[in-house]
């Protein structure tokens, strides 16, 4: 049986809405959120979550996640002081030191993506798995064509992606990458030469969400809601068939 | 003294099962809501609701516009004031002028956009008339970046609006503009008529086109109501 382990970068104070990952949606922050989907995938044995914050790291472990420290040089894309590969050899290390096994597979869930469930993790695992020549998965999302961007020399508007003698149906797809992927852990191994080939998993309006602002807060509460009012009937439907 | 005026265009042909301008929305049928938005706007003179849907002819409960039958020949042409083409919407704007609709500015409503408030449509008109050259003002929200299209050659993705060197919040920003808006008539058919956006909340930018987005507006509205 593959071991299979996630990671969620989340960090505490950031330039958009305040402390976003622990927000409460539906009484529940966005990290617990994201932490449950992971455990109730199916194929994952255990959740990390790399945090520089205290809160976050408390709320992790509640939620039933292994908290690892992040150092502050590591909390910033761009600040000059260690690169996104150095972060990733961070976080492996001290898995290594909380793990005697290594992983297979790696799955990264980004907190902002807390729409994408525990069924498409799965099925994004299970197609990953039957593809041996696969590095990695990730999800994408069909975006309507349409859109426009504020001319920077007018302040009008510019037509982007956007066609009006073709239907939608007829218009050139665009997709959107969510920040969550399924990676096979032995591509990174150095003595590994195979060429890295990555599948793609296309999502729904309902799991393509980024949860960036104060504007994503009901869009993201109608969907957990939802799911929610679809679990309630389906027990409803199996209990009162239970007692016929 | 300008003529301000507003359309709502409700065509049989774009109603379903699962969407209708009578569907029900917190107890009023969509088409109230967008009326009464619209009634709210303090400098409208007019506004009317152009179809050719027999039940909707015959309403007499919606007060305070003029319903008006649209010629059958027309309802085969497109009355579309959100197209990029130029000509299309002076073709809409004839068409209107024909069925004595238009004003010297004039509002383009849409019933299935119940959400979009009186004083966001109140700035998109403060807005075109502000500024010297703009011939329409469309309501805008903004969209996340990081977008691809697939390679058939190779089937991985390409970036078309993407930069895996910026942050997000460096990444111009793009938007979808929803169908809703507000002309100025003379100006647009002048040479070269500029578009305007106002950009506006992903709430109020909610367009109800099947059952699971009219239930995501009662819950929007649920939600709004509870905070006021």
């Amino acid at each position: 049986m593959a071991e299979t382990f996630a990671t969620i970068i989340a960090r505490g104070g950031g330039p958009g809405l305040y402390k976003k990952n622990l927000y409460p949606l539906l009484g529940k922050p966005v990290l617990q959120h994201a932490i449950e989907n992971c455990l109730q995938a199916g194929f994952i044995n255990k959740v990390f979550v790399w945090s520089e914050d205290h809160e976050v790291l408390e709320a992790a472990e509640k939620a039933g996640a292994c908290p690892l420290e992040r150092p502050k040089h590591m909390v910033h894309y761009f600040n000059g002081f260690a690169t996104p590969d150095q972060w990733g050899e961070n976080i492996s290390k001290q898995i290594m030191a909380h793990t005697s096994v290594p992983d297979d597979y790696r799955v990264s869930y980004n907190c902002n993506n807390l729409l994408v469930r525990p069924e498409t993790l799965s099925k994004m695992y299970e197609k990953l798995v039957k593809d041996p020549g696969a590095f990695n998965i990730l999800p994408v999302k069909k975006i309507r064509p349409g859109l426009c961007m504020i001319n920077p020399m007018t302040s009008y508007l510019f037509p982007f992606w956007n066609a009006p003698y073709l239907s939608e149906n007829t218009h050139p797809d665009l997709y959107r990458l969510t920040g969550v992927s399924i990676s096979r852990m032995s591509f990174k191994l150095p003595e590994w030469n195979g060429k890295k080939k990555t599948l793609y998993h296309v999502i729904g309006r309902d799991e393509g969400l980024d949860f960036q602002t104060e504007d994503d807060i009901l869009f993201a509460e109608y969907y957990l809601t939802r799911r929610t009012r679809k679990n309630r009937r389906k027990l409803n439907e199996s209990d009162s068939r239970g007692s016929r | 003294m300008i003529q301000v005026t507003a359309s709502v265009i409700v065509l049989s042909a774009d109603l379903s099962d699962s969407v209708s301008w009578d569907s029900i929305l917190d107890r009023k049928p969509l088409i109230q809501h967008c009326i009464d938005n619209a009634k709210k706007i303090p400098v409208l003179d007019q506004i009317y609701v152009l179809t050719d849907n027999e039940t909707l002819l015959r309403q007499k409960g919606i007060s305070g516009v003029q319903i008006k039958k649209i010629p059958e020949w027309l309802t085969n042409h497109n009355i579309d004031l959100i197209s990029k083409d130029v000509w299309q919407v002076n073709y809409g704007l004839e068409r209107l002028q024909e069925l004595s609709v238009l004003g010297e500015v004039h509002f383009f409503l849409n019933w299935r956009m119940p959400l979009a408030g009186p004083i966001t449509l109140e700035k998109m008109y403060h807005n075109l008339l502000e500024d010297r050259l703009a011939a329409r003002v469309t309501g805008i929200y903004p969209v996340d970046p990081n977008l691809f299209m697939f390679q058939n050659c190779n089937e991985s993705l390409f970036p078309v609006w993407a930069d895996p060197g910026a942050d997000r919040q460096r990444v111009p920003q793009l938007y979808r503009q929803i169908p809703l808006g507000v002309i100025h008539t003379r100006r647009h058919k002048g040479i070269c008529p500029e578009s305007k956006g106002y950009v506006v909340t992903s709430t109020e930018g909610l367009v109800i086109h099947d059952a699971e987005s009219l239930d995501m507006a009662e819950f929007y509205l649920e939600a709004i109501l509870s905070d006021q």
